[in-house]
């Protein structure tokens, strides 16, 4: 196997345990849970998916566990080797204060709060045993080289374009990489069988995923976006038992089926697209929800577009499996790191008609080059189709609450 | 429409005149003197062609006869080197023949050919049929001629069937005419995709 | 039974005419480009069946016209009308569960024509004696049937399946009664003989005067014939061996057999202008055999290969050089001399078919392994018929074993079809907004197709050699996404769906 990181200039892992900063942390996660606990309406068994996100035990393991970035890691792949996959894509602001202090302020908030979360020696990310990075950006890049020191970690490679034609073998042989460096990390075999399983299970997750968004679509009010976030990501950002989490899920999407409003809603129905939107940094969820207006669909690799492309199986071989996955974990994503991206457009005008919105969010995370300048696109070509159109830049800070409210109530005002 | 199994199938043959170039074509040759089958009587003619079309099929010499107009059978000339068949199975699917007429026979303009597998005729059956340059007038081709079909609507066991077109003059090229339609259609539509 | 036939065949048989079908579907594009509400549609139809049926009547009269017309007739034709169409058009309309009535009759008449016709047979006998009318009804009475309770691959499985049981074993397995049955043994002969001179293979679709061809490859040469007289290369050589200056003189003969191809390539373009390729893709019973190596490979979880652009094209041009090679060896053919020689090379009748790949699996799917033909000698055009046999044999069998329908893009019968793909009534279409990127599509594609992947403007996505399979559409996650159009009308969209 070959090695990605060359030791010699190896340092050894540091922590900067800082009870002050922990304290911070927790006291940002618990405002969050306070406000969706005054949210008018939650479905009956959230308390499992906020346990789920908050409960600390989580930190023990019985299985080895992978942690993760992004959303282009197969996760069937980990599964299958009988371990647990987590994404440790970190939102706390608290976290990238300390990330600063080490590295730089000049770097994406969520790198810094990712790597402020390795500094904690007590951290869920530290429980790890192993990390996969994709090269996804220039920071998440740096990163893993940094965060080799910490524990092993591989790079998982992405093509610059999303060209089926020239890349498909390169992403392959990519997967390949992956699979042999977690088979002789974990001392396992990956077995066709076992990964056809962990496909099928995640499959469910995507249907179910895509029926709760096709659900909320038609009654927002029966569940708000941000319950709708913390309940794709404590599956995602925790180890969860999938099935649990399935049958739970399954639950909340009978309840909203059965959901009758009291009046039909007038609040403004907008669609979410930008940045990744990790658990606490729910600010500009709390934000529309606040200024009245319904966050029906997303566009968001932390929501609903996480779970929205299942994998499809045609041949059942072991090489046509590790395809059908870099199908639909490389070339199905609408993340702007690839460049070309008439699909993330499609998605957004297509989300945008089957939703009937009225308008367009942009999240973009402040530092964050990619979807900075994506931004140019979908202005203008939300202009041009006279659609209504926010952008907000922003980073996990709150100092900026309440300039982004006003600019959201006078977007709203608009519509 | 029936698609059965018939017993016996017939058609008229109608006398041409044949030319030299039409002898050669047929691939023989002309051989010097006169020719011994027309030597019998001075007014009897033998009428010379192939039998070269899909639906003719005897399983012997022996299964064909000719007829005149009232009825009477004439013999029969089988070229053996000529006989085709197209899978080699034994079925001849076509063979040169010569029917040697006499002179009303000949005024009459057509004889009956008539095959199938319950004829038994005593047909005489020769190497090759030659042609003699002496007796170059009395050689004549046939052409097929259809009768008027006859309507069976409740049996399996017709006896007549059309076999040939007459006139099969270019009539066939009106079949060019839906085929070049529904082409410039094709060609139509895949311009508008462009 | 018999009365119910003739009733039948004498009631319908206007509208077994390929002229019925063709307007009937011109008509209909001509309606629904209108937009006309439903019953105008229906009601039009109707009045122009009724119209039509009686101006075939009236040309009745006139056999020197009616005779020229009914070369172009099928049971086919009144069968697709009858059942397709409404099962592909009123699947979604609220009648549709009385319409399934219609196939569930035929079928039973199906069933009750072979105990009719064994009712003339000696007892021990074993095998299907059923007239053309109501096999065909019955074969595509029980698909129509079956589909509504299939997924798409279910269906075109079990359509594969039954294509190759009537096209390939249907020559001794599905005879028209039992004198056609007899006639058949009596002609069978010791099937050891060479390639060139391959013994009976007389179809059991042949009528008088009248050659029944469907597009795709069912090769009649298998064991008593196959179906159907063959596909169109049969028919190409068969015209280039006719000897036009014959013709031109007025040979009446040379003239019928050429009016004969002439209404039989009539009749298979309307059905190639119709289906196009489609015909690859669900009917040919040559790739379904070639297909079973692929299924074998499957099932042992063995990975394909994904053909280059340069063997892609190998095979594309391989198989217009054969074709084209052999059209003109028919050609010199109709003037070979006595001894089957032309300028002193021995040519065979049916060049392509000698060393076509159906040739040699057909017997053998039908026969067994020791039913493959004595190859022929070297004195065949100086070999060229051995060494082209066994090589268009070698890219046959590497194609299905290893790399799907990699034949299928030499295939010269084909790719005929693949001319209708754009432009015929058959389309691909995809919605470009609804397309993620993922390439399952270019995955899944058995012809490794890349166009439906990555168009990303227009809404056609036919291509020359897309076969129909509709793999793509099946696989496709994206609801709405990719659609067969038939003219306009959606027959099959993609939707979301997880496997198992």
């Amino acid at each position: 196997m070959d090695k990605q990181f060359d030791e010699t200039y190896k340092l050894s892992p540091r922590f900067s345990d800082n009870p002050e900063n922990l304290k911070k942390q927790r006291f940002i996660e618990e405002t969050q849970i306070r406000i969706q606990a005054e949210l008018p309406i939650r479905p009956t068994n959230i308390a499992y998916f906020e346990t789920l996100m908050n409960n600390q035990d989580q930190k023990k393991k019985s299985k080895p566990r992978i942690g993760y970035f992004c959303n282009m890691v197969p996760r069937e792949i980990i599964g299958a080797l009988e371990a647990e996959p987590v994404r440790l894509d970190c939102g706390n602001n608290a976290a990238s204060q300390v990330g600063e202090e080490v590295l730089s302020g000049e770097i994406c908030p969520l790198t810094r709060a990712t790597f402020g979360s390795f500094l904690n020696s007590n951290s869920l990310a530290n429980t790890c045993d192993l990390l996969v990075l994709p090269a996804a950006c220039d920071a998440k890049r740096k990163m893993g080289e940094i965060l080799n020191d910490f524990k092993p970690t591989f790079m998982y490679n992405l093509p610059p374009e999303q060209n089926f034609h020239s890349y498909r073998d390169f992403s392959f042989r990519e997967t390949l990489r992956l699979v042999t460096f977690l088979e002789t990390h974990l001392a396992v075999k990956l077995s066709r069988k076992i990964l056809n399983r962990e496909i099928k299970k995640e499959q469910r997750r995507s249907m179910l995923v895509r029926t709760l968004q096709e659900e909320r679509i038609k009654k927002p009010a029966a569940l708000t976006g941000a319950d709708f976030f913390l309940i794709i990501q404590s599956s995602l950002f925790r180890p969860a038992q999938l099935d649990e989490w399935l049958l739970e899920t399954e639950k909340v999407i009978d309840q909203i089926r059965s959901f009758q409003p009291e009046r039909t809603s007038l609040h403004p129905r907008l669609i979410l697209t930008g940045a990744p939107m990790v658990w606490p940094n729910f600010k500009l969820l709390n934000l529309v929800q606040e200024s009245g207006a319904d966050i029906v669909a997303d566009t968001l690799c932390t929501g609903g577009q996480s779970c929205f492309d299942p994998v499809v199986l045609d041949e059942l071989g072991k090489k046509a499996l590790l395809h059908a996955l870099t199908n639909r974990y490389v070339f199905a994503s609408i993340c702007p790191c690839f460049i070309s991206q008439t699909t993330r457009m499609n998605r957004i005008i297509d989300l945008f008609k089957t939703a009937g919105a009225e308008g367009v969010i942009n999240y973009s995370l402040r530092l964050c080059q990619l979807f900075d300048m994506e931004n140019f696109r979908i202005v203008n070509t939300l202009k041009n189709l006279k659609i209504p159109y926010l952008n907000i830049r922003s980073d996990y800070s709150l100092e900026d609450t309440e300039q982004l409210r006003v600019r959201i109530e006078a977007f709203l005002e608009t519509l | 429409m029936l698609w059965g199994m018939a017993r016996e199938k017939e058609v008229l043959l109608i006398f041409q005149p044949i030319s030299k170039d039409d002898i050669i074509d047929m691939g023989m040759e002309i051989q010097k003197g006169d020719d011994p089958f027309l030597a019998e009587a001075n007014n009897t003619f033998l009428v010379i062609g192939t039998i070269n079309y899909p639906s003719f099929s005897a399983s012997g010499f022996h299964r064909l006869m000719a007829y005149d107009v009232s009825g009477q059978p004439l013999s029969l000339l089988i070229d053996r080197s000529s006989v085709y068949s197209e899978f080699e199975d034994g079925t001849i699917n076509s063979m040169r023949i010569a029917i040697l007429i006499d002179y009303p026979t000949f005024q009459s303009g057509s004889v009956r050919l008539t095959w199938g597998e319950s004829l038994n005729a005593p047909n005489k059956v020769v190497d090759q049929i030659k042609i003699y340059e002496n007796s170059l007038d009395r050689y004549r081709t046939f052409a097929w001629e259809s009768k008027p079909q006859q309507e069976n609507t409740d049996s399996y066991a017709a006896s007549l069937e059309i076999i040939v077109d007459d006139q099969a003059d270019i009539y066939y090229l009106w079949y060019l005419l839906p085929l070049g339609i529904l082409f410039i259609l094709l060609i139509v539509r895949k311009k508008l995709l462009k | 039974m018999n009365t119910l036939y003739t009733f039948l065949a004498h009631y319908l048989e206007p509208l077994t005419s390929c002229f019925y079908l063709l307007g009937l579907l011109f008509l209909f594009l001509f309606l629904s480009r209108r937009v006309s509400p439903a019953t105008w549609i229906y009601v039009s139809l109707t009045l122009f069946t009724v119209i039509f049926w009686l101006l075939y009547r009236i040309i009745e009269e006139y056999p020197a016209v009616s005779r020229w017309t009914e070369r172009l007739n099928s049971p086919l034709v009144v069968i697709m009308v009858v059942l397709v169409l409404p099962a592909i058009f009123f699947k979604h309309s609220r009648w549709y569960k009385y319409f399934l009535i219609l196939p569930a009759l035929l079928l039973i008449l199906s069933v009750l024509e072979i105990f009719h016709q064994y009712q003339e047979v000696p007892q021990g006998f074993a095998w299907f004696l059923m007239r053309p009318g109501y096999l065909i009804a019955g074969v595509i009475s029980f698909l129509v049937l079956a589909h509504s309770f299939m997924g798409l691959a279910t269906f075109r499985r079990a359509t594969r399946i039954t294509m190759v049981l009537v096209l390939i074993y249907g020559g001794f397995a599905f005879r028209q009664n039992y004198v056609d049955y007899q006639a058949m043994v009596e002609r069978r002969v010791d099937t050891g003989k060479d390639l060139m001179v391959f013994s009976e293979t007389t179809p059991v679709m042949k009528y008088e005067q009248r050659l029944s061809y469907i597009p795709s490859a069912p090769c009649r040469f298998s064991a008593d014939g196959g179906y159907v007289q063959g596909c169109v290369m049969e028919l190409l050589q068969r015209i280039m061996q006719l000897n036009f200056s014959k013709v031109a003189r007025g040979d009446t003969v040379e003239m019928t057999l050429l009016a004969i191809a002439l209404a039989a390539l009539l009749a298979m373009v309307v059905l190639l202008f119709i289906g196009a390729r489609w015909w690859c893709g669900w009917i040919c019973p040559l790739s379904s055999l070639g297909d079973l190596f692929d299924f074998l490979r499957k099932k042992l979880g063995l990975p394909h290969l994904k053909p280059s652009h340069p063997l892609k094209l190998t095979y594309l041009v391989s198989g217009l050089s054969f074709a084209g090679f052999s059209l003109l060896l028919a050609k010199a053919y109709a003037h070979i001399d006595k001894q089957g020689a032309f300028l002193g090379c021995k040519i065979p009748m049916h060049p392509f078919c000698k060393i076509c790949p159906g040739q040699q699996v057909c017997p053998v799917a039908s026969k067994g392994i020791g039913a493959y033909p004595p190859l022929p000698g070297m004195e065949w055009l100086f070999g060229f018929f051995k060494i082209a046999a066994l090589l268009l044999l070698g890219l046959f069998l590497f194609g299905f074993i290893t790399s799907r329908r990699l034949w299928c893009r030499f295939c010269p019968m084909g790719m005929i079809g693949g001319i209708f793909n754009r432009g015929g009534l058959l389309a691909l279409k995809k919605d470009v907004q609804k397309c993620n990127g993922c390439g399952v599509c270019s995955d899944v594609c058995p012809m490794n197709i890349h166009r439906v992947q990555e168009e990303k403007k227009h809404n056609n996505v036919s291509s020359f050699n897309c076969i129909y399979c509709l793999k793509c559409v099946d696989k496709c996650p994206q609801d709405q996404c990719l659609s067969l159009q038939f003219s306009g009308k959606i027959i099959v969209q993609s939707t979301f769906k997880i496997n198992g």
